[in-house]
C-alpha cells in the first residue's frame, strides 16, 4: 500500500526525517518495501500483515505513527449540511442477511455535475496507485484510502423502486459488472440488489447498469460493513480482488461505515457543488461493541522476559487507543471496534511488546531441560550414506518431488498404483509427486552434457510418494537411494588412454558393492535382468534373502536415444528403507591378521551365458576356512579359447590364522578345488 | 742407477700416469680397469712391491713408503673418480628424466554434498548444540496440521501467504514444517526443544527468487517460563554462529497466526555492511527469519494449559539462506544442479 508522507500530516504532526518515520513503521511491525521520493513528496510502500486491516488506510497508518511517536491524532472532518429533504422519501434500505451486512449506511447527493477532481486530490489518487476517473469515483476512492472504509457511488436515477436490498442473489441471477462481464450467481452471493435486480456484487465489484455516468444526477453513496469470509468466498469464486474486497474479507470497522459515507458526501459538497439530501440512512440492528479483554500484568513478565510496571503497562495501552483501566490486580482493557485482532490477553501483551519496543526486551539463553538428542538417528544415517559416497567421487543432487508422468514416461518409468497427483496443479510441468528419482537424475545429467559437462557422477537421496495413512512417513514418502553415473572418474587428465576411469556396468557396480559391504549388508544377489528402461543384458537386480532392494544397469540405448543423450548412462536405485534396516551402523575392530598369506590363481573356461559367481561360490563352498578372500582378477577371450566361451581368472588368498601355512597345503587345496571344477561343473581348468 | 733408484723412479712414473689415467676416465668400467692396471694382482704398483723383496732392509725403508703411500693414494682417487663418474652419470640420467612442471595434474572427481544439505546440516548442527533434537515428519499432510491446529482456519487471509498443492479435499503438499511441531506435541508432553528440517512446497509460480519447492527448518522451544528475552537470545546465538559473530540482528513485530507476539528478525546486509545496496534494498538489513512466542491459541489445540506451558517458534527458508551467505541471486541454480554450481560449496 503506498502511502504519501504529505498525506499523512494532514492527521498527525511529522518533524522527523523520512527514514526516521520509516524506521519507526518497521518497529511498529508495519513493513516499508521501499521509500522514494517522487515531486517533492516521500512515497512510503508499506506491506500491512493480514491481522492489521486497520492499517490499510492513511488515517489508520496515521493514527499507528501518533501512538509510537505519543502525539495526539487529528481525525479528518466530515460536516454534512444537510439540504433538507428527508432520505427516507429517497430510499429504504433493507439488509435480509444481518449476519453477512454488519451495517448498511448511505447518503445520496443530488446535482453533483459529473467531472474531473480537483488536481491535489488526482495528484495524491495517483500517487496511491489509483488511476483518476471523475469527481465521484475518485471521492469515494479517496475516502477508501483516507479511511479504509470501501464506498460505492451508484447513480439513484438508475435504482428501480427507491429500495436498496442486501440479500443473496437467486439462482440464476445475472449482473453485469464494471469490468465489462457478465456474471452468473447463486445464493451463495451477497449483493446489493433494488426492487427488481442485483445492481452490485456485495463488497466485491458494482453492476454497469447503476454505475456513475456523464449523466448521473443523483449520487447513492454505500458505505457498509460485509462479513469477512462471505467475501473471501466470492472474491475467490468471481476471481475478482478490488481494493473494497482485499478491505472487506480483512475486517471493515462497522463503527466507521456512517462516517464513510458522510466524509464523501462532505467531499461532494465541498469539492462538486453538491447537495446532501436529508443526513444519513443507517441501518446497524445489532451494534458491535467495545471488546473487554483482561490482562495480567505477571503473564506480561513471564511471556516477554522483562518487568514493566503496571502503570506504565497502562500509558502504553491507551497510546495505542486501547482504554485500559486497572482493575484490582489486574488491567481492563476496552477494545475499539477497529481492533478486531485484539481478542485475548497474549493480543494485549504483544501490544505491549511492540509499543514498549522489541529491541528494549533483553536477551538471553534458556535454561531448563534439553533433549541432548541432537540429529536424529534418521538423518546421521542418511549423511553416513552420503558422505560415504562423496568419498567415492560422487556428487549430492537434489531435484523437484513434483513431475509430470510424460517426463516419467519419457524415461520409460511407469507410475504404479497408490502414487498420488496434484489436484490443483499450478503449472503442466508439475502435477504429480514422484515415484522414482531415476527421471529427475536422468534430466540432471541430460542438463549437464547439454552444458558440455560430461563427466557427472551424481546421486540423490530422497523420498517418493504414495497413498497411505497420512503421518506415516515409513509407509508413505519411503526413501530411495539412486546413483546415475556418466564419462570419466578423471576430472581431468591427459595421456590416459581414453576409455581409463570411464563409468561401465561394473564401475557402477563396484560403488553399490562397496556401500552395501562397508555397511555389512552381506547375502546380496545380483540377478541378471531389471525395469524395462534399462539395457536387457546390462541390468540386475539386488536381492537380499527373498527381498528385493533395488536394481542397477545401463540406461536402455533406445530410452537414451529418444532422450537425445549418449547411451553410456549407468544408473542405480536402491530403497534407502531396506539398506537402513539391514545395515550395521556399529564399527567393532577385528584383529589384524599375523600370518603370512598365500596366493593362488585359477583360470577356467566358462561358458558365456553361465555366471562367474557360479565358480565363486564353489571356491568358497570347497576351499574351507582357510580361504580368506576370493575375486576375479581377470576376464579374457582369444584365439585360444573356443568361441562362446571365455577364460576367468580367480586369486585366491590362503591364511591359516594361527600358524605359517606351508606351501604344499596350498597346492592340496587348491588341487581339491580343480577337481570339483572338473567334476561338479564339468569345466576346463586352463591353469 | 740403482734398483731402488730405478723403482722410485717407476712409482713416481705410476703416480704421474695414474693421474692422466684418471683424468680420462669417464665410465666406471674405465675406472676399474685402472685399478686392475695399477692395483689388481698383476697390476703395475704389485710389481714393484713384488720386487722389494728382492732389495736390502735400507732400499726397502727407501721405496717402500712411497710406494704404499702411492697404493692408498690411489685406492683414495680410484674411488673418488668412480664416485663422480656415478655422479655425473646419474645427473644425466635425471636431466633425461626431466618433467614440464607446468603441465597440469591429474584430478580425480571430487563428490560433494549439495549446498542445500550443508546449509541444513549447518542449521541443525548449531541448534543441536544448543540443545535442540532433530525431528522430520510427512511432507504429504493433512488440513488439521498444516493449517488449522497452527491457527489458521480456512478463509484465513494467512492462507494467501500459504496457497497450497491439494492431493485431495484435506491433504496436500506441507507449506511449512511447522507441522511437525503439532506432531511433536500431540504425541508427547514439554519440554519440547525440537527442529524439524525438510522440503515444504508453495503454489507459487518459479522465478528468481520463488520455487514451488523449498526447503526450511523450523525450531519450537516449550517449557515453564520460556520467554520472548530466551526467544532473541537463541536467534541471536544462531545469526551469530550462521552469518558470523559480529553481524548485527534486529527483531521487528510481524504477524504469523501461530505466534504472538511475533517478529521477523533482520541481520545487518553481508554484501554492503549496512550501507545499502542491491541486495538489501538500500535498507542494510536483510529479512532472515520469522519467529514468536506460540500462540496460546496452538498450545491449547494440542491438549497444553498455555498458563502452564509457554514458549518460542521459529522458522527459515533454507534456500534463501544459502542465497544470502553463498551469495546466489537465482533460487533455480539448487534445482538445476549443474555441476559447475554444484562445485562451488566443496
Amino acid at each position: 500500500m503506498k502511502v504519501p508522507l504529505s498525506w499523512l500530516t494532514d492527521y498527525v504532526a511529522i518533524q522527523e526525517s523520512p527514514t526516521e518515520i520509516a524506521r519507526l513503521m518497521e518497529h511498529a511491525g508495519i513493513g516499508v518495501e521501499s521509500l522514494d521520493e517522487r515531486e517533492g513528496d516521500w512515497i512510503f510502500d508499506l506491506e500491512i500483515t493480514p491481522n492489521r486491516p486497520d492499517w490499510l488506510s492513511i488515517f489508520g497508518v496515521a493514527r499507528e505513527l501518533a501512538a509510537f511517536l505519543n502525539r495526539p491524532v487529528k481525525e479528518p472532518d466530515w460536516p454534512v449540511t444537510a439540504d433538507g429533504g428527508c432520505i427516507n422519501d429517497l430510499i429504504s434500505v433493507q439488509v435480509d442477511e444481518p449476519e453477512l451486512c454488519l451495517r448498511y449506511s448511505a447518503c445520496i447527493v443530488d446535482g453533483v455535475p459529473v467531472g474531473e477532481s480537483p488536481n491535489w486530490m488526482k495528484r495524491r489518487l495517483e500517487a496511491c496507485g489509483v488511476r483518476p476517473i471523475c469527481n465521484i469515483v475518485d471521492i469515494t476512492n479517496y475516502v477508501l484510502l483516507e479511511l479504509g472504509q470501501p464506498l460505492h457511488a451508484f447513480d439513484y436515477d438508475a435504482l428501480k423502486g427507491k429500495q436498496i436490498i442486501v440479500r443473496r442473489a437467486r439462482e440464476g441471477e445475472k449482473i453485469w459488472t464494471l469490468d465489462q462481464q457478465e456474471r452468473l450467481l447463486d445464493d451463495q452471493v451477497l449483493v446489493i440488489a433494488d426492487a427488481e435486480r442485483p445492481v452490485a456484487i456485495a463488497g466485491v465489484i458494482g453492476g454497469l447498469e447503476t454505475a456513475i455516468s456523464p449523466f448521473t444526477r443523483r449520487v447513492l453513496i454505500e458505505s457498509a460493513q460485509f462479513h469477512p469470509i462471505s467475501i473471501r468466498r466470492t472474491s475467490r469464486r468471481l476471481g475478482i480482488v478490488t481494493e473494497s474486497s482485499y478491505r472487506f474479507e480483512r475486517w471493515v470497522d462497522p463503527d466507521g461505515t456512517a462516517r464513510g459515507a458522510q466524509r464523501a458526501a462532505a467531499l461532494m459538497t465541498r469539492l462538486a457543488g453538491g447537495r446532501v439530501i436529508g443526513g444519513v440512512i443507517d441501518v446497524y440492528p445489532a451494534p458491535l461493541h467495545a471488546r473487554e479483554v483482561s490482562l495480567r500484568p505477571d503473564r506480561v513478565r513471564r511471556l516477554l522476559g522483562v518487568d514493566i510496571p503496571s502503570d506504565e503497562l497502562l500509558q502504553l495501552l491507551n497510546r495505542l487507543g486501547l482504554k485500559a483501566q486497572s482493575d484490582s490486580g489486574r488491567i481492563g482493557v476496552s477494545v475499539p471496534t477497529f481492533r478486531a485482532d485484539i481478542a485475548r490477553e497474549v493480543d494485549l501483551i504483544e501490544e505491549i511488546a511492540r509499543i514498549y519496543g522489541y529491541d528494549r526486551i533483553p536477551s538471553r539463553l534458556p535454561e531448563g531441560a534439553v533433549s541432548g538428542r541432537g540429529d536424529s538417528v534418521r538423518r546421521i544415517q542418511e549423511q553416513k550414506v552420503k558422505e560415504f559416497l562423496c568419498r567415492l567421487g560422487l556428487r549430492e543432487v537434489i531435484t523437484y518431488s513434483l513431475t509430470h508422468p510424460d517426463t516419467e514416461s519419457g524415461w520409460g518409468v511407469d507410475r504404479e498404483e497408490g502414487s498420488l497427483s496434484l489436484v490443483n496443479p499450478l503449472t503442466q510441468d508439475y502435477t504429480v509427486l514422484r515415484v522414482s528419482l531415476i527421471p529427475s537424475l536422468l534430466q540432471v545429467l541430460s542438463h549437464n552434457i547439454r552444458m558440455g559437462v560430461r563427466d557427472v557422477w551424481v546421486f540423490e537421496l530422497g523420498r517418493r510418494y504414495r497413498s497411505g495413512r497420512v503421518g506415516v512417513m515409513e509407509e508413505t514418502e519411503p526413501r530411495l537411494l539412486s546413483i546415475a553415473l556418466t564419462g570419466s572418474c578423471w576430472g581431468r587428465a591427459w595421456n590416459l588412454p581414453p576409455q581409463t576411469g570411464r563409468a561401465d556396468f561394473y564401475t557402477l557396480k563396484g560403488i553399490v558393492e562397496h556401500l552395501l559391504s562397508w555397511l555389512s549388508i552381506d547375502r546380496v544377489r545380483f540377478r541378471s535382468g531389471g525395469p524395462a528402461f534399462l539395457h536387457p543384458y546390462r541390468s540386475a537386480r539386488l536381492d537380499v534373502g527373498d527381498a528385493s532392494i533395488g536394481f542397477l544397469g545401463q540406461l536402455h540405448p533406445a530410452v537414451a536415444q529418444r532422450n537425445d543423450i549418449p547411451s553410456d548412462i549407468f544408473i542405480a536405485e536402491l530403497d534407502f528403507e531396506a539398506i537402513a534396516s539391514l545395515a550395521c551402523w556399529q564399527r567393532i575392530s577385528r584383529p589384524i591378521p599375523s600370518t603370512p598369506s598365500i596366493r593362488r590363481d585359477i583360470a577356467v573356461v566358462l561358458p558365456e551365458e553361465l555366471p562367474s559367481a557360479t565358480v565363486a561360490d564353489l571356491i568358497r563352498r570347497e576351499a574351507g576356512d582357510l580361504l580368506e578372500e576370493v575375486w576375479v582378477f581377470d576376464e579374457f577371450r582369444g584365439a585360444s579359447i573356443p568361441n562362446g566361451y571365455r577364460s576367468v581368472a580367480y586369486a585366491l588368498i590362503l591364511r591359516a590364522p594361527d600358524r605359517t601355512l606351508t606351501q604344499q597345503e596350498a597346492d592340496q587345496i587348491v588341487q581339491r578345488i580343480k577337481e570339483q571344477i572338473r567334476n561338479q561343473m564339468g569345466l576346463q581348468i586352463r591353469g | 742407477m740403482s734398483v731402488a733408484e730405478s723403482l722410485l723412479e717407476r712409482v713416481a712414473e705410476m703416480e704421474r700416469e695414474a693421474e692422466e689415467a684418471l683424468r680420462q676416465c669417464r665410465t666406471v668400467e674405465e675406472v676399474e680397469s685402472l685399478r686392475k692396471r695399477f692395483l689388481g694382482r698383476r697390476g703395475s704398483l704389485n710389481e714393484v712391491l713384488r720386487r722389494l723383496s728382492s732389495l736390502t732392509e735400507e732400499e726397502r725403508r727407501q721405496v717402500g713408503p712411497p710406494a704404499n703411500r702411492l697404493k692408498v693414494w690411489l685406492e683414495e682417487r680410484l674411488e673418488e673418480r668412480a664416485r663422480q663418474i656415478a655422479d655425473e652419470i646419474r645427473k644425466t640420467q635425471l636431466q633425461t628424466e626431466r618433467l614440464d612442471v607446468s603441465l597440469p595434474g591429474r584430478i580425480w572427481i571430487a563428490g560433494g554434498l549439495h549446498p542445500i544439505t550443508l546449509t541444513v546440516n549447518e542449521i541443525c548442527r548449531i541448534f543441536a548444540d544448543m540443545g535442540f533434537e532433530v525431528v522430520e515428519g510427512p511432507e504429504v499432510e493433512d488440513e488439521y496440521h498444516n493449517f488449522i491446529a497452527l491457527n489458521i482456519p480456512p478463509h484465513h487471509p494467512a492462507r494467501d501467504q500459504h496457497d497450497s498443492f491439494y492431493i485431495t479435499q484435506t491433504t496436500l503438499l506441507r507449506t511449512e514444517t511447522s507441522a511437525v511441531q503439532i506432531r511433536v506435541m500431540e504425541s508427547k508432553q514439554p519440554p519440547i526443544r525440537i527442529v524439524s528440517p525438510g522440503r515444504v512446497y508453495r503454489r507459487d509460480p518459479v522465478d528468481r527468487t520463488h520455487s514451488h519447492t523449498f526447503h526450511q527448518v523450523e525450531g519450537l522451544h516449550i517449557d515453564h517460563s520460556v520467554t520472548f528475552a530466551d526467544l532473541k537470545g537463541t536467534l541471536e546465538a544462531f545469526a551469530h554462529r550462521f552469518f558470523g559473530p559480529r553481524v548485527p540482528t534486529r527483531f521487528l513485530p510481524h504477524y504469523f497466526p501461530f505466534t504472538e507476539p511475533s517478529a521477523e528478525v533482520h541481520i545487518g546486509c553481508l554484501v554492503c555492511q549496512g550501507a545499502g545496496c542491491g541486495v538489501c534494498k538500500g535498507t542494510g538489513w536483510v529479512e532472515v527469519l520469522g519467529c514468536g512466542m506460540v500462540h496460546p491459541q496452538v498450545l491449547e489445540n494440542v491438549g497444553y494449559d498455555p498458563d502452564v506451558w509457554q514458549g518460542y517458534a521459529f522458522g527459515m527458508g533454507v534456500e534463501r539462506l544459502a542465497m544470502l551467505r553463498f551469495r546466489i541471486d537465482d533460487i533455480r541454480l539448487f534445482y538445476q544442479n549443474d555441476l559447475r554450481f554444484l562445485r562451488q560449496f566443496d
